[in-house]
């Protein structure tokens, strides 16, 4: 239980963490955009490096910000299930234990899908390090961009494991979605 | 064939599980590599380069400018205008909640972001004028994704970008089925609403008609100026639809925490944190669909399912008719489990290619295939809008599904239209 | 099915061919034609699938595949291999080629041609033959291109290569980089005022559509390659190696005389559709030709290219 405690806290503290950086890239982005309009029609400078720092901002707000919706189940989801379960099964309780145990099949599948992409991005990584590649306008090295991807992999990886975890601590399902279905049927 | 079966199965099975929607998509197309025996390295720089791309910038702009507009009171004071216009008519209340949806869902691209806004503003206005609390609820749920087809829409950039057509083109090819539908939710209004109604004691007075609508242009001009704003831009060629995003997201700043605050004295009721956390984890959500659609697009490319299905397709009719019913059937289907960007992302690689070789026009086609997922939002057992207008208007799904039948004839029969009377879609983008 | 055998026991194989330009353009036209007489040569062991209009996205991406065997070949410019390559990066220097006899004798024929296949096949790539790219003209949307003047805070879009955008920045524009596969809709919705392709990729990607002024300045010149990998070639036998180096060679130079005779045709095209070609002027030569001498001279812009090459092209 005692160690159980600690994973919940560690999972939220990187949340945490995540959360606020992926707030302070979205906000920076949107910030350079503006930056850009200005500097086009105003005062007419040249500003390569502003458009690939955007887009590589972009590739970290994605990334990051989909390690948070893994942890929150924020992601788009298909959620079908609790209905037809519902159909099916009469009482809410045995949908929830159903629910709990296709869950636990989908932390998972998550932890397998997000270690494989962790996996092959690194790979990826030493090979566009290998090569020296640049970016074109900051010539920053093009494998820290792949690295930023890499890190927020390895993330989305441990969020699914963490999960995992607490689903068997907690002894039900982390998310709300399913309880507007229930409570609708009630 | 046996590709793009395991392909929707493992992918169906997945989603169907409750796996994220995009996770599904990788996965599957990793399933189907190793099932073919392509080599998995094209996975990687396919999730690298997905991203990398400048127009898909404008996503996140948007997502947070409709989020920032509903919370900064634009969405209330351009209620009060249209309802400035059409307040006199019977079933009026009815009428403004479909001209203000289309209003609003046009700016901000988001039908999610119409129904909370426009259905926590004007629900409160019909059940005060008697209308029933489940037939107003179908209504707003109904009307939510009419903006998407007025430009400027995500869908559409999405579109515009898988297919290589003009995005100009795209956007217009929906606004008159867009206008149609409004058209016809109206009429569904007077019908079951409108008619019941007493007509106004009032004598008409045009001077005090046009005093109010000058009246209320006056109080909500500075929220009305936005659009303004970000059409004259996008269609003058100002600025880039991304940098149109981004003005949006600033004026939307100024006046929810500047101008309202200060001459108003009206706060804004979120904090901006909070806001921008939302919108950056939507806009990450939906990043993780271009990524892995894009993974799934090299799979696709590589086990050449498009030729297959074109081919298959084929073998069924040679017909363009028939296609095109087929087409829709299918895109129904899947606009009934899946989400408009999804969709697009996933069919667009395979449709596009096999409409074409129907002789379709992909302008065409777009109107069919986004008037098509826009209603699929409305459908159940996957009705995104449906669920969360209940959630708005407080009753439960099958107490609103009655309410909807008069609705979705409607999307029907505009959709019959769209499918074959082409000349209606392709009238405005021809005019560019 | 790859590992069918064709008729005469064969190991049978499906190779991708991999590139950004549209179905429209001489390579595709070319691959056509190629696919067909492999395809027939092999006894049907060997399938070329065609897979244009950058699907499997631009040259970066695809240089990649070819190189570690996700794509069998590639037609690909070497403006856009040399994203993955920078050694070679030395073929665009603006002004390198002054006319077509230049290309062929000193590049495809002669020693620059021998020093790019040399560095490629260091990196496990096979160069089966040289064909063009394109010349490098200049397009936009705002004005004629007549005087200095007329490039002030031009946006322009360049090839991802940091010696173009150090040249447009000389001459007084604003360059950007970005994939060519991003180009029409950058142009479309205005994000760039102008491009720098001549009239083959102009006219094959649509830019034309949105770029009334075309100016035919020369800076530079795009040659380009259709090559393999030694991870593609190991996959196939030896008679299979040889139908490939064969026809790619043979392909290449066909597609090298079709797009010779496009450039007229598409240049007509294009005039026909409204858009205003004209020459370059001595006093734009004169600006370009010094910020031309400024990047050759630059050793920061040419940090990353084969010093032993460049020291000789210095020497010339
Ligand atoms: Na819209
Ligand atoms: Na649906």
């Amino acid at each position: 239980m005692e160690r159980n405690n600690k994973i919940a806290a560690i999972s939220a503290a990187i949340c945490f963490l995540e959360k606020n950086i992926t707030v302070i890239f979205f906000f920076l982005m949107l910030c350079l955009l503006m930056i850009q309009v200005i500097c086009r029609y105003y005062l007419h400078l040249p500003l390569a490096w502003v458009e690939e720092m955007i887009r590589y901002i972009y590739i970290g707000v994605g990334f990051l910000g989909a390690a948070v919706a893994v942890k929150e189940r924020g992601h788009i989801e298909i959620n079908i299930l609790p209905s037809i379960l519902k159909g099916i099964l009469k009482s809410n309780h045995k949908v929830r234990k159903v629910l709990m145990f296709t869950d636990v099949i989908v932390y998972i599948i998550g932890t397998g899908f997000w270690t494989y992409i962790v996996y092959t991005m690194t790979h990826y990584m030493l090979e566009v390090k290998a090569q020296n590649q640049l970016s074109v306008a900051m010539e920053i090295p093009m494998w820290i961009i792949v690295a930023i991807i890499v890190i927020s992999s390895i993330l989305c990886a441990f969020h699914y494991l963490f999960n995992l975890i607490l689903i068997f601590h907690l002894q039900k399902t982390l998310d709300t979605g399913e309880e507007e279905v229930l409570k609708q049927h009630e | 064939m046996s590709n793009l079966i395991l392909f929707l199965t493992v992918f169906m099975l997945l989603a169907f599980l409750r796996f994220p929607v995009p996770f599904s998509m990788g996965l599957s197309a990793i399933a189907v590599m190793l099932y073919s025996g392509l080599p998995l390295t094209s996975v990687a720089p396919a999730v690298f380069a997905s991203l990398d791309s400048f127009t898909f910038l404008a996503i996140p702009a948007f997502i947070f400018a409709g989020d920032l507009m509903a919370v900064a009171g634009i969405s209330t004071a351009i209620m009060n205008f249209s309802n400035s216009i059409f307040g006199r008519l019977r079933g009026a209340v009815g009428a403004v909640t479909v001209v203000t949806s289309l209003l609003f869902g046009a700016i901000t691209g988001s039908s999610l972001a119409t129904i909370t806004g426009i259905g926590g503003m004007m629900l409160p206005e019909m059940l005060k004028h008697g209308y029933d609390r489940k037939y107003s609820t179908a209504l707003i749920s109904a009307c939510g994704f009419l903006g998407i087809l007025i430009p400027p829409s995500i869908p559409g950039i999405i579109y515009a970008m898988m297919s290589g057509t003009n995005l100009m083109k795209v956007w217009l090819c929906t606004v008159t089925p867009g206008i149609f539908l409004g058209i016809s939710f109206i009429l569904i209004n007077y019908f079951t609403y409108g008619r019941k109604q007493e007509k106004t004691k009032e004598n008409f007075q045009l001077s005090l008609y046009f005093g109010g609508i000058g009246k209320s242009f006056k109080e909500s001009i500075i929220a009305l100026l936005m659009p303004v704003i970000i059409f004259y831009g996008i269609y003058g060629g100002v600025f880039t639809p991304t940098e149109a995003g981004a003005v949006a997201v600033f004026y939307g700043l100024i006046i929810g925490w500047i101008f309202m605050p200060l001459i108003k004295k009206n706060w804004p009721e979120k904090k901006i944190k909070t806001l921008v956390e939302d919108s950056a984890i939507s806009s990450a959500s939906i990043a993780m669909l271009m990524v892995f659609a894009a993974v799934a697009g090299r799979m696709i490319t590589f086990t050449r399912i498009p030729e297959v299905l074109t081919n298959t397709l084929l073998s069924v009719t040679d017909s363009q008719f028939v296609f095109l019913l087929i087409l829709n059937v299918l895109l129904i289907i899947v606009g009934m489990f899946l989400e408009t960007n999804t969709s697009i992302l996933l069919l667009g690689p395979i449709l596009i290619p096999v409409a074409t070789s129907f002789g379709v026009d992909p302008i065409h086609f777009a109107a069919i295939m986004l008037l098509n997922l826009e209603i699929g939002m409305v459908t159940p057992p996957f009705a995104a809008n449906l669920f969360v207008g209940c959630k708005v208007g407080k009753v439960t799904l099958d107490e609103v599904l009655p309410h909807m039948i008069p609705f979705w004839i409607a999307c029907l029969i505009v959709l019959l239209i769209v499918t074959y009377v082409p000349s209606v879609v392709l009238f405005l983008p021809n005019l560019f | 099915g790859e590992k069918e055998a064709s008729a005469d026991g064969q190991k049978k194989v499906v190779l991708h061919v991999g590139s950004t330009v549209a179905t429209t353009h001489a390579w595709y036209r070319a691959a056509e034609q190629m696919k067909d007489e492999v395809y027939e040569k092999s006894n049907g062991s060997i399938e070329l699938v065609l897979d244009f209009g950058g699907v499997h996205g631009g040259d970066r991406e695809i240089t990649e595949a070819v190189q570690n065997g996700t794509l069998g070949m590639a037609w690909a410019a070497d403006i856009g291999y040399a994203t993955v390559f920078p050694e070679i990066g030395y073929v665009n220097l603006p002004y390198l080629f002054p006319s077509q006899e230049d290309v062929d004798s000193t590049y495809y024929n002669g020693w620059i041609g021998e020093s790019v296949k040399s560095t490629m096949e260091k990196k496990g790539m096979e160069i089966l033959g040289f064909t063009d790219s394109d010349f490098r003209y200049l397009t936009n949307s705002k004005q004629p291109v007549q005087k200095p003047d007329d490039l002030k805070n031009l946006k322009i879009r360049t090839p991802q290569n940091p010696m173009y955008v150090k040249f447009f920045t000389e001459i007084g524009c604003q360059p950007t980089a970005m994939n060519i596969t991003e180009v029409a809709s950058a142009l479309q919705q205005k994000a760039i005022d102008g491009q720098d392709n001549g009239p083959i990729l102009t006219y094959t990607f649509g830019f034309y559509q949105f770029q009334p002024y075309l100016t035919r300045t020369n800076h530079a010149f795009a040659g380009a390659a259709l090559f393999t990998s030694k991870a593609t070639m190991d996959k196939l036998s030896p008679e299979q190696q040889s139908i490939i180096r064969e026809l790619g060679a043979k392909y290449a130079d066909v597609s090298l005389k079709m797009m010779r005779e496009d450039v007229a045709v598409f240049e007509k095209e294009m005039a026909d559709n409204g858009v205003q070609l004209l020459d370059s002027t001595p006093e734009l030569d004169a600006l370009f030709k010094e910020a031309a001498k400024k990047v050759w001279n630059d050793p920061e812009a040419t940090k990353n290219f084969d010093q032993e090459v460049m020291k000789k092209l210095l020497e010339q």
